[in-house]
């Protein structure tokens, strides 16, 4: 019977063991998986405006238009113009926006992301790409659907895929990868995310380390009673009479009241926000 | 022995019925109506039997059962029990047994716990024990279970005469706070009697504590006859040991019922009065009138691994069970490899941690380990040296002071040094060189990670990885003394060690 048990419990061992394995293995085809760029050749787009400064198409279907704004120069004119086709996928639902910057006046991506944001298109649905060279930043700022559907663990997981383009100066390279893994979250495709798997697994086996230590010292803490319980046990007795208060004296203590900068301010308006990004 | 009035069998004292009981001739007997010391055989062997150190006290016979290896000693009543096998250091050997006279004890709670119970008791708390080696659940582990009754010291605790408290209110007044103080008095008239502690040395604190209580109010006068089929341990700790920490215990108990009980003083802080459980305030007076020795009831199985012993306790009245529960690593990893799965599969549906975030994770988890192990190995300390057990402490000074009086020539603060170092070795628990090393470098990596995440704005993912991998290894291999630590911990020295007579090679 107990010899039963024991090869039983090395079977379900070998078992848990296999599914870690395979979950592992399940998740490279994810890890492995390199999204290939596909050209949006059914899609329907037309220039608006076009000049030295910015780049203006329109999608024809949904109606949502597409802007490049390469402030810092980081693309040339054919670059730019084989770029729109990428995020023209992503423009279904929201406009998209690629932004470049050699000069952040805010000091940091977010603010610029987000005052440029808004100050175009205040309460649409659309999502803007940031590469801002003066604090060396790649940052997504969504609204609207698209601060729903492009979360920031996801805007995290291709800040990891695409900063390294950037890091060796292939911006190209690393707007094309943006834009496309960002239409495949869109289409409802996985992207790669092989970090994710590999430090989590890890992160996983020392928590469960971890937790289960805890456990087992709780499990095994005995119990000890209260002073209540052990004087429920004895022969007791206890009376208290005759109870006085007697003032003694008075004192007091400087203790001003906390003068406060009258509170925070309101805050913006809803739904906005900086999704994530990389340093390069 | 105490014999049947019908058939002349031994008579043993059974929990279920509280009756003495003939396996025999299947009589039963009240077991108030036996009187050993009456008995005429008795009375010739207790001629011959050795004295109890104190005169003063009435006494009763027993045999003396001694292990030849840690030199624990057991006692019972029924001289023809041959014990073959030690409680305290799980020896499998015959004990060798002597005649003696002990002091009689004033009061006993007899066993009401069967041997069936106990073991029931012990099982459930082992079924919930998830990592513990699966010898400790076998039946041959559990069976060892022998009912034993450990000596106490009762104490009779009471509290009479006025009462004077400081108490004080507060209010705020502009941009000061005003405090109104107190006096808050009374008389108050109380009294606990049956605060117990255990008077062996042998028997830990720790256990005796987290078997209490038991109920005092069903204590009977001692009768031999009650220890008829179970044994008994020797009590080798003063009454004095424990008289603060009980009136101190019926102190804070009294004022806190002051304090929640008496409307007039509801809305006053009462200050001034910080609460001790060594030693009783000053508010009122808490005396402790007397003390008196009393047998518990517990069901006491020990059992051997190496050099390591672990007790399991039941409490032989309530049925409360305390145990020490080491962990299997096997079932310990088995066990954590199913929850990791289930954090991995959480962590990939709910959270992705960027590169920053998973080394600061890693690190931290890294630092708990790092402060377990130290925490273990002051646990380990105080559970190796007794440090925190007052009856071991005792005994040891006990010795210590045997010793000194042959010592005089040196001076009192080498005197007081040496007592010092008998109590405390914390030599016994420096941290192993292969730790140190692997310390010194998961210091060193979270010093240098903490560094990189928040002051030197580093773009790449390949140092924080790199340094994450480092902490998983480190933290691996910390958990590998964790996991010993834990077992020593939750496992004990054999008793020989620290006993005299005992056989060190054992």
């Amino acid at each position: 019977m107990r010899k039963d048990r024991s090869e039983l419990m090395k079977k379900i061992g070998i078992l848990i063991s296999k599914a870690f394995t395979l979950s592992v293995i399940a998740a490279l085809p994810v890890i492995l998986n390199v999204t290939v760029p596909a050209m949006a050749s059914e899609l329907s787009y037309s220039p608006v405006e076009e000049n030295d400064n910015y780049l203006l198409y329109e999608n024809d279907n949904s109606g949502y238009q597409i802007l490049i704004d390469d402030e810092a120069d980081l693309f040339s004119p054919e670059e730019e113009a084989d770029l729109i086709p990428y995020m023209a996928k992503s423009s279904d639902g929201g406009f998209v926006m690629l932004v470049t910057t050699d000069y952040n006046e805010y000091g940091d991506a977010d603010s610029y992301a987000g005052n440029y944001y808004r100050s175009l298109i205040p309460e649409e649905s659309g999502i803007l790409f940031l590469i801002d060279m003066d604090t060396r930043q790649l940052l997504f700022y969504s609204e609207g659907d698209y601060h729903y559907m492009l979360t920031g663990s996801i805007m995290d997981i291709i800040g990891d895929n695409i900063y390294r383009y950037a890091t060796n100066g292939d911006y190209y390279s690393c707007a094309v990868e943006a834009f496309t893994e960002i239409s495949d979250v869109l289409e409802g495709k996985r992207i790669a995310a092989p970090m994710k798997y590999i430090s989590n697994a890890c992160l996983a086996i020392l928590l469960a380390l971890i937790l289960n230590y805890f456990f087992a010292r709780i499990a095994s803490s005995a119990v000890k009673p209260s002073d209540a319980s052990i004087v429920e046990s004895l022969f007791s007795s206890f009376s208290f009479s005759d109870p006085k208060v007697t003032f003694l004296h008075e004192s007091k203590r400087y203790s001003p009241r906390s003068s406060g900068s009258g509170g925070s301010g309101g805050g913006g308006g809803g739904g906005g926000h900086s999704s994530g990004g990389h340093g390069f | 022995m105490i014999a049947c009035p019908n058939c002349g069998a031994n008579l043993r004292f059974d929990a279920k019925t509280q009756r003495m009981v003939c396996d025999f001739c299947g009589s039963d007997f009240d077991p108030k109506q036996f009187d050993v010391e009456n008995d005429a055989e008795e009375q010739s062997m207790a001629q011959e039997a050795e004295p109890a150190e104190d005169d003063g006290f009435e006494t009763y016979d027993v045999t003396v059962y001694t292990c030849p290896q840690c030199g624990g000693e057991l006692m019972s009543v029924d001289e023809n029990t041959a014990a073959a096998f030690c409680s305290f250091c799980g020896a499998s050997t015959i004990l060798s047994s002597r005649i003696a006279k002990e002091k009689r004890p004033e009061f006993i709670i007899p066993f009401s716990i069967t041997k069936e119970d106990c073991k029931e008791a012990y099982r459930k708390l082992v079924k919930r024990a998830l990592f513990i080696p699966k010898e400790y659940k076998s039946e041959k582990c559990i069976d060892g279970f022998r009912g034993i009754y450990m000596p106490y010291w009762s104490y009779d605790v009471k509290q009479s005469g006025p009462v004077k408290l400081n108490g004080q209110t507060e209010h705020r007044s502009g941009d000061y706070i005003i405090t109104k103080h107190y006096s808050l008095t009374g008389n108050i008239d109380a009294e606990y009697d049956g605060l117990s502690y255990d008077a062996s040395s042998s028997f830990s604190d720790d256990i005796s504590e987290a078997l209490a209580p038991y109920d005092i109010t069903k204590r009977q006068p001692f009768e031999p006859s009650y220890m008829s089929g179970f044994y008994a341990d020797i009590a080798d700790v003063g009454k004095e040991v424990y008289s603060k920490q009980a009136s101190a215990l019926a102190y804070n108990h009294s004022l806190e019922r002051i304090k929640s009980e008496t409307r007039e003083f509801r809305k006053y802080t009462i200050t001034g009065d910080n609460k001790s459980n060594d030693k009783p305030g000053t508010a009122f007076s808490s005396r402790t009138m007397k003390g008196y020795s009393a047998m518990f009831p517990v069901w006491f199985m020990s059992y051997r691994n190496g050099d390591r012993v672990t007790y399991a306790t039941v409490n032989g009245q309530t049925g409360k069970v305390a145990a020490d529960l080491p962990i299997d690593p096997k079932k310990y990893l088995f066990f954590s490899g199913i929850l990791a799965v289930v954090i991995f599969i959480l962590l990939n549906l709910f959270l992705v941690l960027t590169p920053k975030a998973v080394l600061l994770t890693a690190s931290v988890l890294t630092i708990i380990v790092f402060v377990i192990n130290g925490l273990q190995r002051t646990d380990i300390r105080k559970a190796e040296t007794g440090e925190d057990d007052k009856g071991v402490i005792f005994k040891k000074g006990q010795e210590r002071l045997k010793n000194l009086k042959n010592e005089k020539e040196k001076t009192k603060e080498e005197k007081e040094e040496a007592f010092k170092k008998l109590i405390t070795n914390p030599s016994e628990v420096k941290m192993p060189g292969p730790e140190k090393a692997i310390t010194i470098v998961g210091v060193i990596s979270i010093v240098i990670g903490l560094l990189m995440a928040f002051f030197l704005d580093v773009v790449s993912d390949i140092p924080y990885y790199l340094l994450c991998i480092l902490d998983a290894v480190v933290f691996m291999v910390c958990f590998r003394y964790t996991l010993i630590n834990y077992n020593r911990v939750a496992t004990r020295r054999l008793p020989q060690f620290d006993r005299k007579g005992g056989d060190d090679r054992a």
